[in-house]
């Protein structure tokens, strides 16, 4: 399964990438999984991705670990927003 | 409940004019006895640092449509005749104007608290992030729980 991946703010410093398209191994079925499987990149992805507080939206909706991804879904991730 | 132009958002670069934000807004309208309006500017100092400039990035497109739900959940609070919420990004400096919220309706509470309400909610849903650019380097702005708790007192009673 394709998905789209979009990375925010301080955590798009951290790991160096704003946005990519990844394939998904088969076992990948919801966020929390995804999240695993880009931890095992490194040690950079594994220390921005597991530092709290971690903020996901799923198809532009905020989302949780549990959420279960789709075919071509846009995962975004970052920390808290700091607007206004 | 409607989004039409009387309730609209903006993600801009570009400053923002007041005066000519509140004319334009009103253009044609009999019927707002009461119009408040909200400007969010950028500090010079922030947590004990001065600031010598502000970077801010959103999520375009996801920061759009939540500046639309927080209208729409203000409409389904007050009677608004209309709301304009103008958000910048991009390289800011102190003084510089970051947000703009504009309300109107027939009286002044149903304006004034939901010009209150809609900026409660942009702090602590729309998708945007600062970053601060300090003599000692740049440092990413943390969410506040002051902002959360700003929004939950909306929902005590919900």
């Amino acid at each position: 399964m394709k998905i789209r991946i979009l990375y925010f703010g301080e955590l798009r410093e951290q790991v160096g990438v704003h946005e990519e398209s990844v394939d998904l191994a088969g076992t990948t079925r919801t966020v929390s999984d995804l999240i695993t499987e880009l931890t095992a990149r490194g040690s950079v992805w594994a220390s921005a991705l597991q530092t709290d507080p971690l903020r996901i939206a799923v198809n532009q909706e905020m989302a949780s670990l549990e959420a279960v991804l789709s075919p071509n879904c846009e995962v975004a991730l970052f920390r808290p927003v700091t607007g206004g | 409940m409607t989004t039409n132009k009387a309730f609209s958002v903006c993600v801009q670069t570009e400053p923002f004019d007041l005066g000519l934000e509140y004319n334009q807004f009103l253009v044609g309208d009999r019927s707002a006895g009461a119009v408040a309006s909200f400007v969010g500017r950028v500090r010079e100092t922030n947590d004990d640092q001065s600031i010598k400039q502000l970077e801010l990035e959103h999520y375009p497109g996801m920061t759009e449509k939540v500046m639309h739900e927080v209208l729409i959940d203000a409409q389904g609070r007050w009677p608004l005749l209309g709301a304009r919420v103008i958000h910048r990004v991009g390289a800011l400096s102190p003084g510089d104007n970051i947000v703009l919220v504009l309300t109107s309706s027939a009286h002044r509470h149903a304006a004034l608290d939901a010009c209150a309400f809609i900026m409660d909610h942009l702090k602590t849903r729309a998708t945007f992030w600062k970053k601060e650019q300090t003599p000692e380097g740049q440092r990413w702005v943390k969410g506040r729980d002051s902002d959360q708790e700003a929004q939950a007192r909306w929902h005590a009673e919900d």
